[in-house]
Order: C-alpha cells, then structure tokens, then sequence
C-alpha cells in the first residue's frame, strides 16, 4: 500500500513540474466543443442540444485516446520502467497506481469540467449529472483498456496510430452505453441499466488489465 | 570453494534470427566480482539482461542456487538507461526507489550521496546535471538497501577518475559484506579488485 501511495505521489509530482502539460486536455475538451458549436449553429435548438452531450462524450473519449500513449513512454525512455517490472512481487499493484494517476491527471480534470461545460450549454441539470457519473465509469476503463494496448505497443517506433487501431474498437461498447445513458436522460427515459452494465464493464477490465497489463510489460521489455 | 549463487545452463540467445551468443555457461560466485567483458555486439549487455531477469533468452536458463529466495527482488540493477525520472532531484529519485526495497531510511540516501561527492546537488533535478553527474547518481542506487548483488552494465562509462575510485571503494566493501558484483567493461580487470572472474564473450 505504501508502494501504491508513494507511486501516485511521484507521478503528480511529476505532472506538477512537467510545467503547462496538465491543461492540454481540458483545451482539447474546449476546442472540440466550440468547433462544434459554430459549426452547427445553424440547426435547429432542440437538435443542437440533443447532441451537445454526445459530443462531449466523444470529445472526452478521443482525449482518452491521445493519452493513453503517454502512460509508460516517459518511464520507457529512461529506463525506470525496466526497474519498475524486474522481480516485482505487487506489479499488478503497481500498475493499477500507475493507470489510476495518469487517469487522475489525464482524463478527470476532463471529467470534472464536462457537467459544468454542458450546464453552460443549456442542458438540464439531471442530464449533466448522468453525463458526469457516465464519464466517471466510463473514462477508467477506457484508460485500463487503453494502458493495455499501450504496454503491448511501448517499444515500437512508430505506434502512435497502432494503439488508437487497437483501442477504438473496444472503446465502442462503452461508447453506446455512455451516450446511450445521456441520451435517455435527456428524454426523461430510464438510465439505470445502462450506468450498471457500464460498471460491470469497468469491474471486469479492473480485475483483467493488471495481469494482462504485467504480461504484456515483460514481453515489449524483451 | 566459493559458494556459487546463480548458475546458467547452456544459455542462447537468437536475435531476428542471428545468435548473439550460444551455449554460454557461467557460475557468479559470492564476494566475487564478474566482469563479462567482449568487444562491441558480443552480447554483454544482453547477457546481463538474461541474468537480470528483462530478457528471455532463446535456450537455456539462470538458477538461483544461493539459497535466498529474495536474492533477485533485491537485486540492484543499474542498466544502460539509468532509471532517474529527470523531473525529480537525486534526493527524491533515491526516496522513490527506496520504497520499491520496502526501506525507508533518509540516512543511507544520504550517505549515498555524500560517498559519491555530490551533496550540493543533492536537491537538484536530475535534468539539469550533467552526463557524468547522473551517472553518479545511478551509482548511487547501489548503497540505498542492503542487496547482495549488484548487477551494473559499464559502470566506468562516463566516470572520472574520481568517480572510478569511489565506485571501486564501495564495490570492495560491497564484496567484503559477501556481496556479488556482475559487470560488463570492454577489457578484463586486473590489479583493482582481489577477486575477479574475467569472463569474454566472443
């Protein structure tokens, strides 16, 4: 446990000192966001704020996928990570710290400004909530799949397109499911079923990525 | 007779199809320094990385025979890439692995640092020291924990003179405190260390 702490607390250590690095996604979030409100604003109101969730949605996921890369290069390059998997007892531990920061520092200042961006917008309160708590289930297993594929990708030269090939297609279920939530929120249907098979997911990717995780750190090592 | 601790049986390693080595089968004693020393490409570094445990090699295996179940966790291994995080100071990399051994002690960190000459650099990000200088840092690795066996790739790579002597000091108390030192060096070592195993890979 003392391991798992002192992990998170050198990687924000890290990101604190890496200098404007952190708020990269939340201007990605931004962008994306303005761009497509310029560029719809001659719909309809009610079309536009049907999909103004759904686009935050995607915007939240495709920033999920710009990062993933990141999770182990930097320790890749020089060469903490081989210190950090030779003969480790707790590596799947370790490894759920390291997903569990870079999400901290990557994805949840995301998570944490979409309710609030979409409140802007003119969407309800209860739609921004499910919005919040869909991102909040949602974005961890997109970052314990993509941490996955990033490990089995690590040690090529050029893979950044490689792990977005890998990870997009298995981000679509929890695509479907997020927005699928939002969007019966949006319309007063029910939610529930979609925010609990979206947690099933999570739990089941919880328990895979570590192992799977492990293995696929000592075989790029190689 | 020496007490051996690892032994390898017959190790080979191919590479896209190529044999870097084959059937090599080397003993690491304790309290004694092995130095796999070979010309450029002979697979030294590789080798080392078999021992270590990164590499899987093609053919052949590495034993534990010491006895000591915990003899490869706390292995100290210092690589061609030296393993400090750029954005932090000596002091705070140093912490950071310390906790990876379980130990947390400000005094050997400390110690560590002073034997290697570098106190005034103690709190300086490692992004900002020079070439030789961080590899005085990764030496420093070695005197955190009490490990029995060191296993360094080039250690006199970038060193000074200076730097050599306080490296060779801490290798012989290490070697005193039966400890085992596996090394790779260009050339064979005599005249430093009393017990040396020269071991060329052609």
């Amino acid at each position: 446990m003392n391991q798992f702490y002192s992990i998170i607390t050198k990687e924000i250590t890290l990101a604190a000192r890496s200098g404007y690095e952190l708020f990269f996604p939340i201007l990605y979030l931004f962008i994306i966001i303005i761009f497509f409100n310029i560029s719809i604003s001659y719909a309809g109101k009610n079309i536009i704020l049907e999909l103004i969730p759904l686009m935050i949605w995607i915007a939240c996921l495709l920033i999920c996928v710009l990062n993933i890369e990141s999770i182990f290069k930097d320790d890749y390059d020089d060469g903490s990570l081989e210190i950090f998997v030779i003969h480790n007892e707790n590596l799947e531990i370790d490894i759920l710290a390291k997903i569990f920061s870079h999400w901290l520092l990557s994805n949840f200042p995301v998570v944490l400004i979409a309710p609030f961006l979409s409140l802007l917008l003119g969407l309800d309160y209860d739609t921004s909530i499910v919005l919040f708590l869909t991102l909040l289930i949602g974005t961890p297993t997109m970052s314990l799949l993509g941490s996955i594929a990033a490990a089995l990708t690590i040690s090529l030269k050029k893979n950044k397109i490689l792990t977005s090939i890998v990870v997009l297609p298995l981000y679509i279920p929890i695509l479907i499911f997020g927005t699928s939530a939002v969007n019966n929120s949006f319309f007063n249907m029910d939610y529930f079923s979609e925010l609990i098979l979206m947690g099933i997911i999570f739990f089941i990717f919880l328990l895979v990525t570590p192992i799977a995780c492990s293995k696929a750190l000592r075989i790029s090592l190689d | 007779m020496q007490e051996k601790i690892i032994t390898t049986n017959n190790l080979t390693l191919y590479r896209n199809d190529t044999a870097i080595f084959s059937n090599i089968s080397i003993d690491i004693l304790k309290s004694q320094i092995t130095n796999i020393y070979g010309h450029n490409g002979s697979g030294k570094t590789s080798l080392l990385k078999i021992l270590v445990g990164i590499t899987e090699a093609t053919n052949g295996e590495v034993k534990n025979v010491s006895g000591d179940v915990e003899l490869f966790n706390r292995t100290i291994y210092i690589g061609h890439r030296y393993g400090l995080k750029n954005n932090l100071s000596i002091n705070e990399n140093l912490m950071y692995l310390q906790s990876f051994y379980g130990v947390n002690q400000q005094q050997l960190i400390d110690k560590a640092i002073d034997i290697y000459g570098m106190t005034k650099y103690k709190n300086t990000l490692v992004k900002y020291l020079s070439h030789g200088q961080q590899k005085r840092a990764s030496l420093m690795k070695t005197l955190i924990t009490n490990s029995k066996l060191w296993i360094i790739d080039e250690p006199y790579s970038a060193l000074d003179d200076e730097a050599i002597e306080m490296f060779n000091e801490t290798a012989k108390n290490h070697l005193n405190n039966n400890g085992s030192l596996i090394i790779t060096n260009h050339k064979p070592i005599t005249n430093i260390f009393p017990n040396v195993i020269n071991f060329k890979l052609n």
